[in-house]
């Protein structure tokens, strides 16, 4: 009978979301959301009755997070109700030595519970209703390194009736770009090579494999758990994964996220192009949703009060809504020859501006200080 | 002015309805007789029919919009809104005639103030807005010839309103707008030079974010600072998660390599006394086994030295007796080489001693002629020679004849008489200086010159006489041939003399028997081999002999040495037993120490590892404190910072920095347009305006036509070289120019200010496709304007009202 693992990694419980900081409301919902997506991954653990919980690595934002987040994590994974919680230092979390206060801390808050660090590379067994399984974690010991931590894996005998699985953190080749290799980069053919059952990972905040693909994937990555920026354009996944000692027997995919970063770069030209703006936001689930726009282009004034409006109307609906606004002001022929009586300097310079290709908003700003002359 | 509602109560045929006018395109749709026109009509008599008139100037004027049969008035009630203020104007004309205007809480009454308000609230006057602002369909293809026609105090030229206008609204001195882009410009760009990109040098030093510029910093390097502020802290997070990562590895390395070297180090001192005793007994053996060595070798060796020794004197002794012998044999050998060389030598001697005599023989047997016979004759062969000639000077040519055959006896010169026939063909001949001929009885003689022949002739017979006894005694047909014989003679004496000194040189200062006796000798000497193979085996001999004294040096050398070392062959066995005995023991002494360690060669290598070891642990303690110190300090200043934030926030600051820059540049640009069009002075209003017109003309026409313009009139519409006068286009051409010519004018006296336009139905003489250019045209009007669009056709009254876009 297949053992039973729910896969998760690169929670990143306790990034202080600085940006954030200026909404309390905001920031203290990103904060807690860490926590909570957490949360409701053991409940769907246990209640899929998962034999293992693995977290493949930076389960924490960093080594010096608040001992409260560490204390609230430890509380959330002593509810998994499956053999073992099994934790693994990634790079961000890394396990510099015993004396790493993040870990000895994690130590003693999980003391007594089934929730085990594992610091060591070496092999960790447990049998579930008679099936024997074999971790071999291979965590990480700072934040950057060079060479993959796995390499001790494939030298370790491996008893043919066991389900064998690899634990490790870093970037894989070809998976994502690391152009400098700094993330512990594991080559395919190095976990093929090591000779276990399948590998379960982290680091990459995308999920691997697709969803919908079956088969015996040489290796799981589950990306992170719920968004934690607008770099993130999935909801937040986990694996729910069957292994069997000969192979993945089946595996799923979980959605623990409730949070959406959503970032728009839209350039508007017309009343339509705001108009499809506000269409585009209407998709997004507005509650949950940080939105992050991002507009530029031209318009007229009557357009740019649409736009203004809707992104006042958005502010209201959505989580969080920042704007980088940089759309310029338009000024048309008609709206110069409505304002300027023809003839004048101000027409003929702003006439001239309008036509100026290469200096798009020159019109408007010639205006802007024709306005602010004239108010003076 | 802006219609907000007209209310006809009545008005000709209606009379009582209301038209609501909100909005910026008003649109009345209604079939014929619908009331259109007369809504136009209501439109302009309310602003512009005054009510204070005679019951017959009220029939003339607006009399006709009197209901029929029996009305006798008619009444408007305008609502517009003018300066932000609403106001409601009622006209009554014919009976009760009343006009009032009320607004802003007060009431204007009397026709005068009335029309007096509404003018200055219009703008323009009655003709103005008869002539452009509001056309009926039928009016409107005559728009040109009535604005060209009207009276001068109707109509003000276009050009005069554009100025009016240039002059008073929205305008601004171009000295003020100079100074105040050059300050905005200057605001932006304060302090930072373009061409570096960066902020400018302070006295060539650098005014970067570690010494920033504080006063006068422009709106770009504001920008470019934050920029770059921002791009520190991300560099600063990143050096520090670098520096962190390399102290966290050190550290590491350094607790593993710290506890590895303590146990080594542990275990090592506990192994250093037996290790120490180990290699002082291998030490020992070292030599001792050595030692052994030597002497069963020596033991080995010296029997077998001695016998070789012997043996070697005895093949000595007989090497030197061999080498004696074939030393004999070379010497013999030698001494037949120096004979074959002595035979060779006679024999050449013979050869010459043969040649000499010939050649003496040679001599003997030729005679010489004496050289005074020689002489002498060569004188007088001269003497000949030259006589001959001075005869042959005095030749005779001659020829006889004879009528009958005869003979003659002729003597020519010296020569000897002959007998010639002669006869009639005759004979001829030559004769040296005399001839004479003798034929019968006739002698005749003839002699040639003044001088003596016979004298010549004597002296020739006398010369040529001992010339003959002359070569007689050399034995010589000629001179040369005596000359010859002198010369071969000599040649034969000098050959035997050189034959003779050749032999005299072979000869050696010997006689030539000496050298037959030496011959003799060689005869007498014994055969031997060639000195070659004498030579190759005589050296084979002395080396061998050379190695064989070697080999017994060497053996006596060895037998020597173990005579003064051992003294005799039983001392050294005696020694080599008792030194066999201690190894023994040392070897069993050393299996009872501890062993090197794995992967160490020597106790030396162990303890220098151990040593090295020791040293490096000593100040380990020291740099981990150390390290963790830096890891703690490393680990505050990256503190909670996620570059992944920071990168968003420089990414930010980037983009506002070059929007900055942009803007600048944009300011730049105002600027320079703003001198182009100082530097060109006033623009002509009435160009202008023709410009907006005939661009309008190409809005609704589609092409490129261009318009011709009398005065403020177009007359003509230019395509391509052609000119087309306006009278002479279609009624869909006409239309359009009458359509934009209004539109434009209507722009121009309107100005600034809200106004309205009324239009009815100017669509009907255009084609779809200008129609649908005309809407938009008269759509992008009321973006400016109110437009009164009346119409029956309720197509046109869509594409005027509908949003969006014009139909095409």
């Amino acid at each position: 009978m297949p053992v039973r693992i729910v896969h998760t990694a690169d929670n990143h419980i306790g990034i202080p979301y600085h940006s954030y900081k200026g909404d309390d409301r905001v920031h203290q919902r990103l904060v807690a959301e860490r926590i909570d997506a957490l949360q409701r991954l053991v409940v769907e653990a246990n209640g899929r009755k998962a034999d293992f919980l693995v977290v493949a690595g930076d389960l924490f934002d960093r080594i010096s997070v608040p001992a409260r987040d560490v204390d609230a994590t430890v509380r959330v994974l002593r509810e998994f109700s499956g053999e073992a919680v099994l934790v693994l230092p990634g790079n961000h979390d890394y396990y510099d030595g015993p004396a790493a206060k993040l870990w000895r801390h994690f130590r003693e808050a999980a003391a007594g519970s089934t929730v085990r660090l594992l610091a060591e590379p070496r092999v960790e067994e447990f049998a579930v209703d008679g099936q024997h399984v074999r971790f071999y974690p291979c965590p990480c010991p700072s934040k950057h390194g060079e060479e993959s931590r796995i390499g001790w894996v494939a030298g370790v005998p491996k008893p043919a009736d066991a389900v064998h699985v690899g634990l490790a953190h870093g970037n894989v080749e070809g998976l994502s770009l690391d152009a400098e290799g700094r993330y512990f980069t594991m080559r395919q053919e190095e976990l093929a090579a090591a000779g276990v059952t399948t590998w379960l990972l982290g680091h990459v905040h995308v999920p691997f494999p697709a969803a919908a693909s079956g088969g015996s994937p040489a290796f799981f990555m589950p990306g992170i758990h719920t968004p934690d920026s607008v770099r993130c354009r999935h909801p937040g996944h986990a694996w729910c994964i069957d292994i069997a000692a000969d192979g993945v027997a089946a595996f799923e995919q979980l959605s623990p996220g409730r949070v959406r970063f959503a970032r728009i770069d839209k350039t508007l030209r017309t009343g339509a192009d705001v108009e499809g703006l506000a269409r585009q936001c209407g998709q997004l689930p507005a509650a949950d949703t940080v939105l992050d726009l991002r507009l530029d282009g031209r318009l007229r004034a009557v357009d740019r009060e649409k736009c203004e409006t809707l992104v006042r109307s958005l502010r209201g609906a959505f989580l969080s809504v920042a704007s980088e606004d940089t759309i310029a002001h338009e000024l048309d022929r008609t709206e110069l020859e409505r304002i300027y009586p023809v003839g004048t300097i101000a027409h003929r310079l702003l006439a001239r501006l309008i036509d100026d290709e290469k200096h798009p908003d020159a019109a408007w700003l010639a205006h802007e200080l024709l306005e602010a002359e004239d108010d003076e | 002015m802006i219609l907000k509602s007209i209310r006809l109560h009545p008005f000709g045929n209606t009379a009582d309805r209301t038209y609501p006018m909100s909005g910026p395109v008003v649109v009345v749709l209604g079939p014929n007789e619908f009331g259109k026109s007369t809504l136009r009509q209501a439109i302009h008599h309310a602003l512009f029919t005054t009510t204070q008139q005679t019951p017959k100037q009220a029939e003339k004027s607006v009399g006709r919009w009197f209901p029929r049969p029996d009305g006798d008035h008619a009444v408007v009630t305008v609502v517009f809104e003018a300066g932000g203020v609403e106001w409601t104007l009622v006209k009554r004309w014919g009976a009760g005639h009343r006009s009032e205007l009320m607004g802003a809480g007060t009431v204007i009454g009397g026709e005068a103030a009335v029309q007096q308000r509404i003018g200055e609230m219009l703008g323009h006057n009655e003709a103005t807005a008869r002539l452009v602002l509001s056309t009926g369909q039928a009016e409107l293809a005559s728009t040109l010839f009535a604005i060209k026609n009207a009276k001068a105090d109707e109509l003000r030229p276009v050009g005069d309103v554009m100025t009016a206008a240039a002059g008073v609204a929205g305008d601004i001195g171009p000295e003020k707008l100079r100074a105040r882009l050059t300050s905005v410009i200057k605001a932006h760009f304060s302090r930072w030079n373009r061409q570096r990109q960066a902020p400018e040098l302070d006295n060539g030093m650098e005014r970067g974010i570690r010494k920033p510029w504080v006063n006068d910093v422009g709106t770009i390097l504001a920008a470019w600072y934050h920029w770059q502020r921002r791009m520190e802290e991300l560099e600063a997070v990143r050096r520090a998660e670098r520096a962190l990562d390399a102290v966290t590895a050190e550290l590491a390395t350094l607790q593993t390599q710290m506890a590895e070297d303590s146990d080594f180090i542990r275990s090592g001192r506990l192994l250093r006394d037996g290790l120490n005793d180990r290699l002082l007994v291998v030490a020992t053996l070292a030599p001792w086994r050595a030692e052994s060595a030597a002497m069963a070798e020596a033991s080995r060796g010296w029997p077998s030295a001695l016998t070789a020794i012997g043996t070697a004197d005895v093949r000595i002794e007989e090497i030197k007796a061999s080498i004696a012998a074939l030393e004999a044999e070379e010497d013999a050998a030698r001494r037949r080489d120096a004979a074959r060389q002595t035979q060779d030598h006679v024999d050449l001697i013979v050869a010459a001693r043969r040649a000499a005599l010939a050649a003496e023989d040679a001599v003997r047997c030729t005679a010489r002629p004496a050289d005074a016979d020689v002489a002498e004759l060569g004188r007088v062969s001269e003497r000949i020679k030259d006589t001959g000639n001075r005869l042959d000077a005095r030749k005779l040519a001659y020829t006889v004849v004879s009528t009958e055959p005869m003979s003659a006896v002729v003597e020519e010169g010296n020569e000897a008489e002959r007998v010639v026939p002669i006869g009639p063909a005759g004979g001829s001949g030559n004769a040296r200086s005399r001839l004479r001929l003798q034929a019968g009885p006739v002698t005749l003689t003839v002699t040639s010159g003044e001088e003596d022949v016979d004298v010549l002739l004597d002296t020739l017979r006398r010369d040529e006489q001992r010339a003959a006894d002359l070569l007689r005694a050399c034995d010589a047909a000629t001179l040369a041939d005596a000359q010859v014989k002198v010369k071969q003679h000599d040649a034969l004496v000098q050959s035997a003399a050189r034959a003779k000194d050749l032999l005299e040189t072979r000869l050696q200062g010997k006689t030539f028997e000496a050298w037959q006796e030496a011959v003799a000798a060689i005869a007498m000497l014994p055969q031997t081999r060639g000195t070659d193979a004498i030579a190759a085996e005589l050296k084979a001999a002395r080396e061998k002999l050379v190695n064989e004294t070697s080999a017994r040096a060497l053996h006596d050398g060895h037998v020597r040495e173990w005579i003064a070392t051992y003294k005799d062959q039983e001392s050294l066995l005696d020694a080599l037993v008792a030194k066999r005995s201690a190894i023994r023991r040392s070897e069993e002494r050393l299996a009872e120490l501890p062993a090197v360690p794995e992967g160490f060669q020597t106790p030396q290598a162990f303890f220098a590892e151990l040593g090295r070891r020791e040293t490096a642990n000593a100040g380990r303690p020291e740099r981990a404190i150390e390290l963790a110190t830096q890891q703690q300090q490393l680990r505050d200043d990256v503190g909670d910072r996620r570059t992944v934030e920071i990168e968003e926030e420089a990414g930010l600051a980037k983009r506002a920095f070059e929007r900055a820059c942009q803007e600048g540049r944009d300011y730049e640009r105002i600027l320079e347009v703003l001198e182009e069009i100082i530097d060109e002075g006033e623009a002509d209003p009435t160009a202008v305006f023709a410009a907006k017109v005939a661009s309008y003309f190409r809005a609704i026409t589609g092409g490129d036509d261009d318009l011709a313009f009398d005065a403020q009139t177009p007359h003509a519409v230019r395509r391509g070289a052609a000119a087309i006068p306006a009278g002479f286009l279609s009624q869909g051409g006409t239309t359009a120019l009458a359509l934009v010519m209004r539109l434009a004018l209507a722009e121009a006296h309107l100005g600034g200010c809200p106004g309205f336009i009324v239009l009815d139905d100017p669509f009907v003489d255009l084609d779809a496709d200008r129609r649908s250019r005309a809407v938009g045209l008269v759509r992008q009007f009321a973006e400016r304007h109110q437009v009164v669009f009346l119409t029956c056709h309720e197509s046109h009254a869509q594409d005027v009202g509908r949003p969006g876009p014009p139909r095409a």
